[in-house]
Formats: C-alpha cells, sequence, structure tokens
C-alpha cells in the first residue's frame, strides 16, 4: 500500500476510533456484557483451541443470501476440558445455532461463547465472562 | 505515535469499519435476551476428608493438586468458587498519596494493570489472592515446591528456617523462605518486583512490600492461605487477608498460558485518546 492510499484510510480508521471504545480481547470481563445475549444460526468454519483463549469462526447467512462472517471467543482449553468440553465436539462445516454474549464496544460480530445447539437437540454450554478471571 | 503502532491501529479502524458497513445485514436474533441456562450443578462442597496427611518429619504435608473455591475441582458454580467472605475482610488502607493515586485511575488503567492484560505473572501475594487456576504442592523435608497452573510458573522455597539473602535482587516471587510454626507453614517475601499488583483495582505495591504467607491444611480436603502484606511506603498499615480456602483436586495439572497479548496495544491507544490524545 502506497502513502498516498494510506493516508484516507487512516482517517477513516482514526475517525473510527474516536466513536468506537477499544477492549481487550484478554480480559473477557471488560471486552463482554454477560447481561446480554444474542444467538446466530451459522456454519462453523475454523476451529482455534488455543490458550489462552478458545476462538471459533462461523459464517451467518441472512436471508437475502449474504453471508457475514463471525468470530467467538470462548474460556481457556483447560478450563473448557474440566467442564466436559472438548475440542472434538465441534466441527468445520457443522451447521448450528450459537447463542453469545455481545461485546461491549458494539462490535457486532464478536461474541463470548454461551452455548452452541447443535441440529438434532443437543447442545454445549460454555461458561460465563467472570469466569474466565478472577474477579477478586 | 510509531509506525507499527499506526499501521496497527489502520488494520483495527479497517476491520472495525467493515464491520460497521456490514451490522445492518446480519441475521441476528435475540439480541440481548437473556441467555439459556444448563441444568443446575449439582456439585457440593468438598467433604472434610478426614486429618492431614504428613511428611516423615512430622509436619502437614500441604502436597496435591488444589483448587481454589471449595469444589475439590473445576466449577462454574460461583457459590463454590468463592474463596473468602469479602465481607469480613478489611480493605487495605492506603497512605493518602497511593490513595490519591489510585482514585485517578480509570478502568483502563485497571486493565493496563492487570496481569492477564499484561500475560505478566501474578508472583507473591498474586499467586493466592488473584489466581483463578488450580496449582500442585510438592513437599519435602525442607522443600516446598509450588507449580502454577497460571503460565506454568513455578516457585522452590526451603523451608529449614533460613535466612533471605542478603542482597537480593527483585523478582515477581521476591526472595522468600519457609519455616515452619507448630502446623503452619510461613512463608516470608521480601523483593518483590513493583509491576505486579495485588488486587485487579489498583493496588500497586512499593519496594519495600513484605509478605507473609501462612498456609495450613486442617483436612485432607482442604487448604488454608493468610496472606499479611506490610508495605509502609504505600499502606497506612499492614493489611491481612481472610483465609483463602483452596481444595483437593484428583486429576492433574493442565497448560495455561497468557499468549497472543497484542491487545495491550489497545489499551494504550484507549489511555492515549482519554489522556487528551495522541502523545508524540
Amino acid at each position: 500500500m502506497t502513502r498516498r492510499s494510506l493516508g484516507p484510510l487512516a482517517v477513516m480508521a482514526l475517525a473510527l476510533l474516536s466513536s468506537i471504545p477499544l477492549l481487550a480481547h484478554h480480559s473477557v470481563t471488560a471486552e463482554f456484557d454477560s447481561s446480554k445475549s444474542f444467538t446466530v444460526k451459522a456454519t462453523i468454519t475454523k476451529i482455534e483451541w488455543v490458550n489462552p483463549h478458545i476462538y471459533m469462526y462461523a459464517d451467518v447467512k441472512d436471508e437475502n443470501g449474504t453471508v457475514t462472517p463471525y468470530s467467538f471467543e470462548g474460556g481457556p482449553p483447560g478450563n473448557l476440558r474440566r467442564s466436559g468440553v472438548l475440542k472434538t465436539m465441534f466441527n468445520v462445516g457443522d451447521v448450528v445455532s450459537i447463542e453469545a454474549y455481545i461485546a461491549k464496544d458494539g462490535s457486532k460480530h464478536l461474541g463470548l461463547l454461551h452455548a452452541v445447539h447443535f441440529a438434532d437437540g443437543h447442545q454445549i454450554f460454555f461458561g460465563r465472562p467472570e469466569d474466565s478471571e478472577g474477579k477478586n | 505515535m510509531n509506525g507499527r503502532l499506526a499501521y496497527y491501529l489502520v488494520a483495527v479502524g479497517a476491520a472495525l469499519g467493515t464491520l460497521c458497513m456490514a451490522a445492518g445485514l446480519a441475521a441476528q436474533e435475540g439480541n440481548g435476551s437473556q441467555p439459556a441456562q444448563p441444568a443446575k450443578s449439582k456439585q457440593q462442597p468438598a467433604p472434610k476428608g478426614g486429618p492431614a496427611p504428613r511428611t516423615a518429619d512430622g509436619h502437614p504435608d500441604l502436597s496435591g493438586v488444589w483448587f481454589g473455591g471449595t469444589a475439590g475441582g473445576f466449577t462454574y458454580n460461583p457459590a463454590l468458587r468463592r474463596q473468602f467472605d469479602a465481607k469480613a475482610e478489611e480493605p487495605p488502607q492506603f497512605q493518602p498519596w497511593a490513595a490519591a493515586k489510585i482514585k485517578t485511575m480509570t478502568q483502563t488503567d485497571f486493565e493496563l494493570g492487570r496481569a492477564s492484560v499484561n500475560c505478566l505473572p501474578r508472583g507473591v501475594p498474586g499467586m493466592f489472592l488473584i489466581n483463578p487456576y488450580p496449582f500442585q504442592i510438592v513437599q519435602t523435608p525442607g522443600l516446598f515446591v509450588q507449580l502454577d497452573e497460571l503460565n506454568n510458573n513455578f516457585r522452590v522455597v526451603h523451608t529449614d528456617g533460613r535466612a533471605h539473602d542478603p542482597d537480593p535482587d527483585p523478582s515477581f516471587d521476591g526472595d522468600e523462605v519457609g519455616h515452619w510454626e507448630g502446623d503452619t507453614l510461613v512463608i516470608d517475601v521480601i523483593s518483590i518486583d513493583e509491576r505486579t499488583w495485588n488486587n485487579f483495582t489498583g493496588w500497586f505495591h512499593s519496594d519495600q512490600e513484605h509478605v507473609i504467607e501462612r498456609i495450613t491444611r486442617p483436612s485432607m480436603n482442604y487448604l488454608n492461605v493468610v496472606v499479611t502484606i506490610e508495605d509502609p511506603k504505600v499502606l497506612a498499615k499492614p493489611w491481612t487477608s481472610t483465609p483463602r480456602v483452596w481444595t483437593l483436586g484428583h486429576e492433574d495439572l493442565l497448560e495455561y498460558y497468557c499468549t497472543n497479548n497484542q491487545e495491550v496495544e489497545q489499551y494504550k491507544a484507549l489511555k492515549e485518546k482519554e489522556s487528551g490524545g495522541d502523545k508524540k
């Protein structure tokens, strides 16, 4: 990207930054609002089962056929394993209903995983934001 | 603003812009609704489990994998996760200058000070006060070894009553020596790295901080830790915690590392904005 083309983009980015508070991905209590959730029907596209937090990516298709990629964050793999949630329970291509907590910064396509509901009726619950980090 | 940060902000801004433009098109439903709930946990607090075991030298054996709270393992149940009664504990009394400094801190400052944002070790005494992950104690006569799941940290403390190093370097776990007072293991810690906080809301400390940890195993399944903090530069008087409760788990530690820490740059940018603009 040339210096000439970077200028307007930088202006746009800074304008956006001035209106959208940035919050860290690391402190999930700061990033997500555990009192508000949303649900989307989505197709899982990628699973990253890594420390310190797992990520699941999924495509959401609206009634017009427009596909929007979503990102979902979860807890540490160790805590998930101890609560019975394993990487092998999810597969790329699975069509699921994902329930997640909203991001406090207003990002529409980012959520903290609460539950994944499968077509056959079984569901897998994740923790809540305050469970990922000690509050005291 | 340096070039790397500028590039980062542009990239983040562009991504946010894309998200904003696409926002109205999402097939999102139920926004703002209350989430479904899993079946209620039937977990109960762990039983006492009989008397604590002892090592060959007669001291209580603190060895085991310990989880914060009373569940005897990992749990999402907040009542079982609770390690102490906050209402029964006196808050730290700060020197006026320290209280004034903490009062000026914003939520962003708190986030910037969090070990989980900076990927800093919890250190002493954070490993007992602000650590939601289990640890394992391996004890032999004269030695206390603590293995922390959090960042795979460890500490090795001699418990033979030896004196502190006369000239220790600052470190996250400090210079620590142990001795037994009856059935209580007392670990005395000085020379603690000043980058750590003792809570998530601004309790910073000085190079004069002196921490005394008192560890007991009142029964097979329970471990209690009482922490005293003296810090004449920052605290108006010493602070002593109520007992922090840990319970014996029956599984091995797993691996946990704080990585992927570029987000701290976001907080620094936010702090710059809150401070009135881009400081060159």
